[in-house]
Parts: C-alpha cells; sequence; structure tokens
C-alpha cells in the first residue's frame, strides 16, 4: 500500500521539463519541479497512517507466519484474513448432509433451557471476533488484567479491585456488547458511573461505538494500530496516549 | 442428521414414453439444445444432488447439556439481583474424558473441576491457576497445561498441583499423552514440546508448509499419528509423533460450513473420525481423516444444540462426543448413533 505522498512523488518524477525555458518565462517553475522530480520517494512504509489498516503488519497483530518486524513486502491481504474472514460461497457439500437445524433433534424440554432465556452480557459484533482468539489459546484471554486497578487520575468509585466492580462473563473487564444509555438513566441503581451525554461521547473521535450503539472491544481497543502501548501503563492497542482519556470520554469523574 | 437411511434418491433422469407427441417434444428439444449449443441427448431436466448417504451412516443426537444452575446470568445480573457468589462456570475450555467423568479446565475461574455423568462436580481445584486450557489424563496422572503462566502441570487426584513438569512454554495448550510422552502444542512457539523421562524435544517450526504450524491449539494422538489444530493456519495437520515428518492436512479459510476459520477443540471418535469445534463458525464439524466434509452440528444460540464460542472437544469409547460451550457455560454431550439403533 502507497502512501498518498508517495504516489504524488512518483508522478511528479515522471513529468518532463521541456527543453530549455525561454527567457521570459517562468524558470522558478522548472527548477521548482526538478527539484520535486529529484526528491527521494518517501519509503513504503507499514507504520505510515494511509489508510484502514496500513500499520498493523508492525503490531502483534500481524499474525503472517513471517510476523512483525519483518518481510515488509507482505501484501497486506496476508494479513487482513487472519479477522476480516473471506467469504468463500462456494465450498464441497458435505458428504453426510446439510448443516444440522434444531428442529431435527427431539430434545426433550430441559427445565433450564425454555424458550425465551436471555443470556445476560452475551458478547456480540465486532467482541466476538476479539474473543474468538482472545481466550487464552491463540492470545491471552480475560485481558490478561484480572484483578489489576486501572490507573486513574482522580478518586474512582469503580475500579476492578474494589468491590462492585461490575464485570460481565469477562471476568475483571469492562462490560461490552451492550447499547450505552444516553446519560445516566432516570432510575438507575445506587450505582453512579457519570456517564456522559452520548452527544458527547459520539463528539470524540476515537471513541467508537458500533453501529448499534453498543459498546464494543473496538471502542477503547484498534486492533489496527498499536500507537500508545506502555508495558504496565497504557494496554496494546488503546485509541488514547493514556488509559484516563479514555475512560473519561464516556465517565465523569465524581 | 435424523435422514434416515431408508431413504433413497430416485435413479436421475425422467422417464420418456415414446408416444409420438413426446417424440415429437424431444426432437424439439434436441434442436433447440443442439441450436444453442447444448449436448445434452435427454432433454432439460433438474440437477439432482444425491447425498450420498451411505447405507452405514451414523446420526448424531444431543443427549445431555451440563449447565450449572444459574449458569445463564451474567455477573452483573447475579450481582443486581442478590446473588454475589461466583457460578461455577466462568468459562470453561478444555475437556477430557476421565472413566465416566469428565475432566474440565476453567481458564475464567483458573481452575479444574471433576464431573460425573449425570453432573455432579465430584472434585474441583482451587482457583490458583492462570490460565488452564489442555487436561489429558496420562499414565503419570492428570497433566494441565496453563497458557498463561507458560506451565504444564500434574495433579493430583484432588486436583491440586502435585509437580511442575515443564515450565517457560510460549503459551502451552493443547495437550495429549502416549504412554511414555506428554505432547504439549505452543501456541506461541509454533511448535510442538514433547516431555518424557528422558527430557525434551520439539516438533514443527513456524510457517505455513507442510509440517509447519501457524499457532497451533489442540493435540490428538492417535497410534503413531499426531493429529494438530493449526489453528491459525486454518487446517488440520498429521505429523508422524516420532519425526514431525508431515503426513498429510486438510481445512481452508473461510466462513461457510466444514470451513476452519478459528479451530479450537479437535477430537478423533471411536469410528475414526475428526471432530473440529470452530469458534468463529459456532459449530463442531466432522471429516474423514483423508479430510472428506462429512457435517456439521450447531450454529451460534443458546438453545441446545447451538453454541457460543465452542472449545474442547473430547470423544470416549462409548460413543459420546463432550463439547465444551464456553460462552454458554455449559458441556453439550453429542451421542454418535450407529444405524439401526435408532432408539437405543
Amino acid at each position: 500500500m502507497h502512501s498518498t505522498t508517495s504516489r504524488q512523488t512518483v508522478s511528479r518524477a515522471a513529468l518532463k521539463v521541456r527543453g530549455p525555458v525561454a527567457s521570459g518565462g517562468r524558470p522558478g517553475l522548472a527548477a521548482a519541479l526538478l527539484a520535486l522530480a529529484l526528491l527521494p520517494a518517501p519509503a513504503v512504509d507499514a507504520q505510515s497512517t494511509g489508510g484502514a489498516g496500513s500499520g498493523i503488519a508492525a503490531t502483534v497483530h500481524n499474525l503472517s507466519v513471517s510476523g512483525p518486524g519483518e518481510i515488509r513486502s507482505l501484501t497486506e491481504t496476508e494479513i487482513c484474513k487472519f479477522c476480516h474472514i473471506p467469504h468463500n460461497p462456494v465450498v464441497s457439500d458435505p458428504l453426510w448432509g446439510h448443516t444440522l437445524s434444531q428442529q431435527q433433534y427431539s430434545v426433550p424440554r430441559s427445565p433450564s433451557a425454555g424458550p425465551g432465556v436471555q443470556l445476560g452480557g452475551q458478547p456480540d459484533g465486532s467482541s466476538r471476533l476479539c474473543l474468538s482468539c482472545h481466550d487464552g489459546t491463540v492470545a491471552l484471554g480475560d485481558l490478561g488484567g484480572r484483578g489489576a486497578t486501572i490507573p486513574m487520575t482522580g478518586f474512582q468509585r469503580l475500579s476492578p479491585g474494589r468491590s462492585g466492580y461490575l464485570g460481565t462473563d469477562l471476568s475483571g473487564s469492562h462490560p461490552i456488547s451492550f447499547i450505552v444509555p444516553n446519560g445516566e438513566p432516570a432510575n438507575s441503581s445506587d450505582r453512579d458511573m457519570g456517564l456522559r451525554p452520548l452527544a458527547a461521547i459520539h463528539a470524540d473521535q476515537d471513541i467508537e461505538l458500533d453501529d448499534q450503539g453498543k459498546m464494543q472491544c473496538t471502542t477503547c481497543h484498534d486492533p489496527h494500530a498499536d500507537r500508545f502501548y506502555q508495558p504496565g501503563e497504557v494496554p496494546r492497542f488503546w485509541v488514547k496516549p493514556t488509559v484516563s482519556e479514555v475512560c473519561l470520554t464516556c465517565h465523569e469523574l465524581r | 442428521m435424523t435422514a434416515s437411511a431408508e431413504r433413497r434418491r430416485s435413479p436421475s433422469g425422467p422417464r420418456h414414453g415414446a408416444t409420438p407427441g413426446r417424440v415429437l417434444a424431444a426432437l424439439t428439444c434436441l434442436a433447440l439444445l443442439a441450436g444453442t449449443g447444448c449436448a445434452s441427448s435427454r432433454g432439460p431436466s433438474l440437477r439432482i444432488s444425491d447425498l450420498g448417504w451411505p447405507a452405514d451412516a451414523p446420526r448424531v443426537r444431543l443427549e445431555r447439556v451440563l449447565e450449572p444452575q444459574g449458569a445463564r446470568t451474567g455477573r452483573l445480573f447475579r450481582l443486581l439481583a442478590g446473588q454475589p457468589e461466583a457460578p461455577l462456570l466462568e468459562r470453561p475450555y478444555g475437556v477430557a474424558w476421565d472413566g465416566a467423568d469428565l475432566l474440565l479446565t476453567d481458564p475464567g475461574a483458573g481452575r479444574v473441576l471433576r464431573i460425573s455423568a449425570d453432573g455432579r462436580v465430584l472434585a474441583s481445584s482451587k482457583a490458583e491457576l492462570s490460565s488452564p486450557i489442555g487436561i489429558a489424563s496420562c499414565s503419570r496422572g492428570i497433566v494441565v497445561t496453563d497458557s498463561e503462566s507458560g506451565e504444564v502441570l500434574l495433579l493430583g487426584e484432588d486436583l491440586r498441583v502435585r509437580e511442575r513438569l515443564a515450565e517457560g512454554l510460549l503459551r502451552p495448550t493443547g495437550v495429549a499423552c502416549s504412554a511414555d510422552e506428554i505432547f504439549v502444542a505452543e501456541t506461541g512457539g509454533h511448535r510442538i514440546r514433547v516431555l518424557s523421562e528422558s527430557g525434551e524435544r520439539f516438533l514443527g517450526t513456524r510457517g505455513s508448509g507442510p509440517g509447519e504450524l501457524n499457532f497451533p491449539t489442540s493435540l490428538v494422538l492417535d497410534g503413531d499419528d499426531l493429529w494438530i489444530g493449526d489453528t491459525l493456519n486454518f487446517r488440520v495437520q498429521r505429523i508422524d509423533a516420532a519425526t514431525g515428518a508431515p503426513r498429510g492436512a486438510f481445512g481452508q479459510l473461510g466462513d461457510m460450513a466444514g470451513e476452519m476459520p478459528r479451530l479450537k477443540g479437535l477430537a478423533i471418535d471411536p469410528a475414526g473420525q475428526l471432530w473440529v469445534a470452530d469458534a468463529h463458525l459456532d459449530a463442531i464439524s466432522m471429516f474423514r481423516r483423508d479430510g472428506t466434509y462429512l457435517m456439521s452440528v450447531g450454529s451460534t444460540g443458546a438453545a441446545p444444540g447451538t453454541f457460543s464460542f465452542p472449545a474442547g472437544v473430547a470423544a470416549n469409547a462409548g460413543g459420546e462426543l463432550a463439547v465444551v460451550d464456553s460462552f454458554n457455560r455449559r458441556i453439550q454431550i453429542f451421542r454418535l448413533v450407529a444405524p439401526g439403533t435408532d432408539h437405543s
């Protein structure tokens, strides 16, 4: 993937300076063009910010067999496929029948499995993609931070080490896959989250909710660029230079 | 799959009587087809995909779902509802049969459980492990891998850690054992480490060629074959357990049933078929050893027969297949039913 700058430099280098410039003409332009043409083209840099994913080759999300920091000529698609799973419309038919549907089982009714039982806090959306690797096998599960207090400025009512910290099924982590309400709900429990209005959250360029307005892993982590990682200080793929800035986008300090 | 073995497809192709009207129609069709370049001599017909049910096709049925009481609620709900105690299963991963019992690892809770066939928890370790993933009942005892601490541990009958067999591994996950060797998949090291009384040896290196690995996660030992869930090469590989020589591989990346975008658990059933659990497809798929895709079971969901991040799978000699349904916090047990034994 070439950055925009390099493409322009290449095209400028292709310009011909036509003949000697007439004495009454514009000597400066020809000289400028020539100077530009002689500029070395910037190297294609995987760290450049030209386009989505261009920084990923140098991060730990480069899961290709050559890994980060090695063969830079590796095409982007070889890295993308690990998460952006290609759709294969034509596959070999299963020999022994089609994918089973639930009706094909005669399952006796189980008292704990009636219809309409809603699992609390099941991850969905893009977070499913993260969790398919971050389960302790391909990558660390439970985000490696069980029990650690998130460093914050000021006093916070909620932190993982304190009782009353509300996780979901992901032990020790912030809840995910829920629709972010607009400000504090009127009849909320005694746990004051200090939630800012949605407009304030949307106004931030780095913090993104998904297209259903849900918080997902990608709200705080950009899987394509690991710009601010500092071991023990700032998590990997964090979208802002410090931990607090991300938290404070959605939560006010009380 | 309830299609009975008695279902038969009619022989392909319609039958024509040779009445003059039909002969004329046939000739007209022929002329049209010849004119349009089609070479068929039988006229238009529907394509019949004979599913090819062999007479001995087995069936799979869901027999039991093992889940703790209150497993379906998240911690948030439980706290608000005044039930603060931790669930019996937080986020289970690995499973192994040990006689009639199931051994289960729960990296979400950091511990190991032994569960009887009727769902009683016979033993549980303290929550002293970081991320127990693979588990196997070996000759020396119960072997567990801890992917976060990088250790291979030997547990006693009380499921407490008795001995550290190896440390410093690069994210150990899948484990399988023979009479005198323990095979451990080092997911972060892209290799298999083999432990024995006489020391250690290694199989495989990082790569995508035959015998090479990219984030392997699961292992099954079958005779002198070591089957590896080569997760980020999106395939199952078979190598010589002694030499590491590649003996074949199958599987591909994709989002359709039978493909392996997130291969996790691996098992071989008594009939010799391979079962693969995929955490992206939320399904388990059955393959022949030569890679022929046979069928899939399941889809995303919470109802019985559906999954949310299926992880470890294990088959026992009695034809039961245990599947850890990790985010549904339960174990689903399927049975492979031989044909002719519908109501066994």
